[in-house]
């Protein structure tokens, strides 16, 4: 098998001790990048790039490289750990691996985060091995049509993450497109909703909204349960590391976790977090307990976990075949490729194998590198949990601040976060779920430029929306999962009140 | 971290310079008779996130830099605006230590009323560091074998294809087209434009089979080309570009269409003499540099070089061109 | 029940606000048969259509709630008040802090902003206080400046 002989080869190079050692910086960097608050893997990378002046270009890219997955495994650590995500693709991590984490259940939200973390990333090293070059044929055939089909069936994900109240939800969904539509509309050129400020056109960067309604929120609620003395500190109970039962709970959302993040991850432009949301959506859907969900379900922390390093992995491949980078992180990853001279493009594989069978051997490589770095940290990392929360809470709020300022040094940008923080704080007194809100945020502005791109180029006829196997395909998706979670609504309320009335 | 070459500058300035204390750094350098040198950190304000066109220009300046021991230098990303506010917040700096990386965004966006920043009067234009062309591109299947086929379907049927110019209303990828229909007496408003977010969304929808021309720039077309999954139809330069030598020019096939997206190097809107010149001596260094060429040829753009004075004339011719094509797509203030 | 009425007002508050900015937008001659509108006009119908939703939920739950005696059990009989002016207290102490971090310098301002709310939250023990806050901050200066090379405002000291 061509292929085999090729990742034979990727190994004589990618386990050399000059590129192990490579492998290792880059990883280590990724995850403190991870755990920091704000600051993405795409800023670390750039920052990397004059400390590679005078490596070999295969070296350069596979420490950049390992910065770029290697921040997928950090971001859930504060994620569980102080309900701040680290990276905007953990903010799913946070919803139950915060709640695991009050009940104390913190060590084994970490494990699991861990392993899935590696599991993910390692099957999708193979994938992209085996697969890379049929799959990208594949997602060529996502056009603007395919793309606005997928986004609906994704939003359908939103009824999953309601909870009790469903017009809630939708609120919090129409608050979450709301956002999305401020800063420069792609199509018309026109700015909308920016009020005459700069830094509102190009729109409110995701991270803001969600450290703001995630950690602030999260601040402001527990300094409030402070006040009235209403919470202690949370202990560990039991195991540190996984107990069997969790473990058998979480193979299968690792499992799907896997499958879904890699092949949402080689969509150009659909990334990790969407993977990870729609992971948690497909969770909760087949779990037996979705009520669970929401207050500490470990699905809801295996799963989108795994998703979100299967679609880092994921993105390389439309990289490494096309020379297209599927997302920011990766963009920055090409314009390396550019810096070190080499021309990325279809005929990579053909003209620098050594290079990109190597980068991609490195994976396999710094997968394992993370694991190992990842679980004994898990025992400095809970102790966190014991800093007293006077001074854990303050911590959390310059955190914060650290991780927005260094995104664009914008001083109006802290301001915004701290409104979005208002805002999570009332949302959670009166009862708003804020899942929807950030799944809109995230899909909304895609949803709406596909739509009109394609209504261009139908020249506004909306039969382009079931033109395709693809949108067909999508749209039976899309029902089937709206019948199946309404049926579920429907019989377990039925259930609840043949109970009621017994 | 002190630089050798700076301390033996500064002595030197110090010489010069009559009997000054020399406890401040850069004042005093730019009272010296000789161009004005860095003295202290340089800041390379980029307006594109990391990863981005103007930040691979501004990181490739950072190794020159650095590597040749002319400054330190670090990049500073500030999105927004459009590349306003770097352009802004370079402008009113009153330090030479600033520079900021410009695109023709610097020019749409005053046209457009998008930003207050006068081009030609809020900022001084540093050096031209290169420009490069915008390449239209159809799938190796189209019936399409020049592009005098193409502009005669155009002149057919304005809308009967849809072109992808990438982010870029009324930029480059945008007057590209828009002026060779011009040039065959189309009314370029009929044309059915699609944008996307950028160009390796037009080359993905392009090779999927969702558009059916894409004018980007030639970066984004030449792999493809090359691979055989494209044919660029020409190229709005005025010489061939040497990685793709059977690529006519726009030119060549009989439509005299120059359109080029280019990178020029700000200083903020106040500068002496001196510090113009300072940044000029350095930036032709660069343009010179083994990496800035590395670079240049890996998007096969041009490496023309033009010093201050002549980007300034540059400037406002390119407002001009700019500012007809705009208002005669409806994108004007 | 009170408060789910007040979420439904500032809704359509909000959405009103919406339509109005919506109608502001120029609608130049543009590429794509929509426009810039059409999306806002539709949220802008969700929006609404969540305020009333909201209303007939919350209606449908004060009939279900008496219906079966069932006391109101709602959270509100919390004392409020209270500890609105505690969170008040620290949200101006945020927005000073952000307002601070470029002329005072990152260092200073984080420094300053730790002190004073670990005293708060934290009371008594200062020794701990103060010296977590300058390790924390010092050492995330740090952290970020030389080892990952982002820059943080400087503002008065000068390193």
């Amino acid at each position: 098998m061509d292929a085999f002989v090729h990742v034979l080869d990727g190994f004589s190079v990618s386990l050399q001790p000059g590129n192990l050692w490579y492998t290792f910086v880059g990883v280590l960097m990724g995850t403190v990048i991870g755990v920091l608050p704000g600051i993405g893997p795409s800023a670390a990378m750039a920052l990397l790039i004059p400390f590679c002046y005078d490596l070999n270009a295969t070296s350069a890219l596979i420490m950049m490289a390992g910065v770029y997955y290697g921040a997928q495994y950090g971001g859930a650590i504060t994620s569980i750990l102080i309900n701040t995500p680290g990276e905007s693709s953990s903010v799913m991590t946070a919803i139950d691996g915060y709640q695991m984490a009050r009940k104390g259940r913190a060590g084994a939200a970490l494990a699991v985060s861990a392993w899935g973390s590696f599991i993910g990333g390692t099957v999708g090293i193979v994938a992209l091995t085996l697969l890379a070059v049929p799959l990208t044929k594949a997602a060529l055939g996502f056009g603007p049509a395919e793309y606005f089909m997928l986004m609906l069936v994704a939003l359908t994900a939103v009824f999953t993450l309601t909870g009790t109240s469903p017009a809630k939800g939708m609120l919090s969904t129409m608050l979450g497109l709301t956002i999305a539509t401020v800063g420069t509309d792609l199509q018309s050129g026109q700015i909308r909703y920016a009020f005459g400020l700069p830094d509102l056109q190009e729109g409110i960067d995701f991270i803001i909204v969600v450290i703001g309604m995630f950690a602030i929120g999260e601040v402001l609620s527990a300094l409030e349960d402070k006040f009235y003395k209403k919470s202690d500190i949370i202990r560990l109970k039991g195991k540190l590391m996984l107990t069997r039962e969790e473990w058998r709970r979480s193979a299968k959302p690792i499992a799907r976790g896997s499958l879904i993040g890699f092949l949402v991850g080689v969509l150009p432009g659909a990334g990790a977090t969407i993977a990870s949301i729609m992971s948690y959506s497909v969770e909760k859907n087949s779990s037996k307990h979705p009520e669970e969900f929401g207050k500490g379900a470990i699905e809801g922390v295996a799963g989108p976990e795994t998703a979100n390093n299967g679609a880092s992995t994921g993105s390389m491949v439309p990289l490494l075949t096309l020379g297209v980078p599927g997302s920011g992180s990766t963009a920055v990853l090409l314009g390396a490729f550019i810096m070190f001279g080499i021309q990325p493009g279809p005929l990579l594989f053909q003209t620098r194998p050594d290079l990109v069978w190597g980068l991609v051997n490195s994976m396999y490589v710094g997968n394992v590198m993370l694991l190992l770095l990842n679980l004994p940290l898990i025992f400095i990392f809970v102790r966190l949990l014991y800093i007293p929360t006077g001074i854990l809470l303050p911590i959390v709020l310059v955190l914060s601040t650290i991780g927005v300022f260094a995104i664009n040094n914008n001083v109006l940008e802290l301001y915004l976060c701290l409104f979005f923080g208002i805002a999570g704080y009332v949302f959670r007194k009166v009862d708003i779920p804020l899942a929807p809100l950030v799944l809109a945020v995230v899909l909304g502005g895609i949803m709406e430029q596909s739509f009109r791109q394609a209504m261009t180029i139908s020249s506004g006829s909306l039969s382009i929306f079931v033109g395709s196997t693809l949108t067909i395909g999508l749209a039976v998706i899309g029902v089937g999962i709206l019948c199946f979670t309404f049926y579920g609504t429907l019989s377990r309320r039925k259930r609840i009140a043949n109970a009621d009335d017994n | 971290m002190r630089l050798n070459t700076r301390v033996i500058r500064r002595a030197r300035s110090i010489a010069l310079a009559s009997g000054f204390a020399a406890l401040s750094t850069y004042a005093f350098t730019a009272n010296a008779q000789e161009a004005w040198t860095p003295s202290k950190v340089v800041e390379i304000v980029v307006g594109s996130a990391a990863g981005g066109g103007n930040d691979k220009s501004g990181r490739a300046i950072q190794k020159v830099l650095t590597q040749e021991n002319i400054a330190e230098a670090v990049v500073l990303n500030k999105v927004g605006g459009g590349g306003g506010i770097a352009y802004g917040y370079v402008s009113q700096k009153t330090d030479p230590h600033f520079i900021a990386i410009s695109q023709g965004g610097l020019m749409s966006n005053h046209i457009s009323g998008r930003s207050e920043l006068d081009p030609l009067t809020d900022v001084t234009p540093l050096s031209y560091m290169g420009n490069e062309a915008v390449a239209i591109a159809v799938r190796t299947d189209s019936p399409y074998k020049n592009i005098g086929e193409l502009l005669d379907q155009l002149e057919k049927d304005p809308a009967s294809l849809s072109i992808s110019v990438g982010s870029d209303r009324g930029g480059a990828n945008h007057s590209g087209i828009a002026l060779l229909a011009k040039a065959k007496g189309i009314d370029a408003k009929k044309l059915k434009i699609v944008i996307f977010g950028g160009g390796s969304e037009s080359v993905t929808n392009l090779l999927g089979g969702h558009i059916d021309v894409m004018s980007q720039l030639q970066n984004n077309a030449i792999p493809h080309h090359q691979a055989g999954t494209m044919r660029i139809l020409c190229l709005t330069s005025a010489e061939r570009a040497a990685s793709v030598p059977d690529v006519p020019t726009c030119r060549e096939e009989g439509y005299d269409v120059i359109a080029n997206n280019w990178t020029v190097v700000l200083g903020p809107k106040n500068m002496t003499p001196e510090q113009i010149a300072g940044w000029e001596a350095i930036l032709k260094r660069v343009s010179e540099s083994d990496t800035w060429k590395e670079l240049m040829a890996a998007s096969s753009a041009s490496n023309e070089y033009k010093n201050s004075a002549e980007t300034k004339e540059f400037f406002a011719a390119d407002y001009q061109r700019a500012k007809e094509l705009m208002t005669e797509l409806g994108m004007a203030k | 029940m009170r408060r789910d009425y007040v979420i439904v007002l500032c809704t359509i508050a909000l959405a009103v606000g919406y339509l109005y900015e919506t109608l502001q937008i120029p609608s130049l001659d543009t590429v794509d048969p929509l426009g810039p509108r059409a999306y806002p006009y539709l949220i802008f119908a969700g929006l609404i259509v969540s305020a009333i939703w909201l209303s007939l939920e919350t209606l449908q739950k004060k009939k279900a709630a008496s219906r079966s005696n069932v006391p109101a059990q709602e959270t509100d009989a919390e004392p409020e008040g209270r500890h609105g002016r505690m969170l008040a207290a620290v949200v101006v102490w945020l927005g000073l802090y952000y307002a601070a971090i470029v002329p005072l310098g990152f260092v200073v301002s984080s420094f300053v902003f730790l002190v004073g709310l670990t005293a708060c939250f934290n009371p008594g023990k200062w020794v701990a206080n103060v010296l977590t806050s300058f390790i924390f901050v010092v050492g995330f200066y740090f952290l970020f400046t030389s080892v990952l090379g982002v820059p943080l405002t400087k503002g008065v000291l000068d390193f």
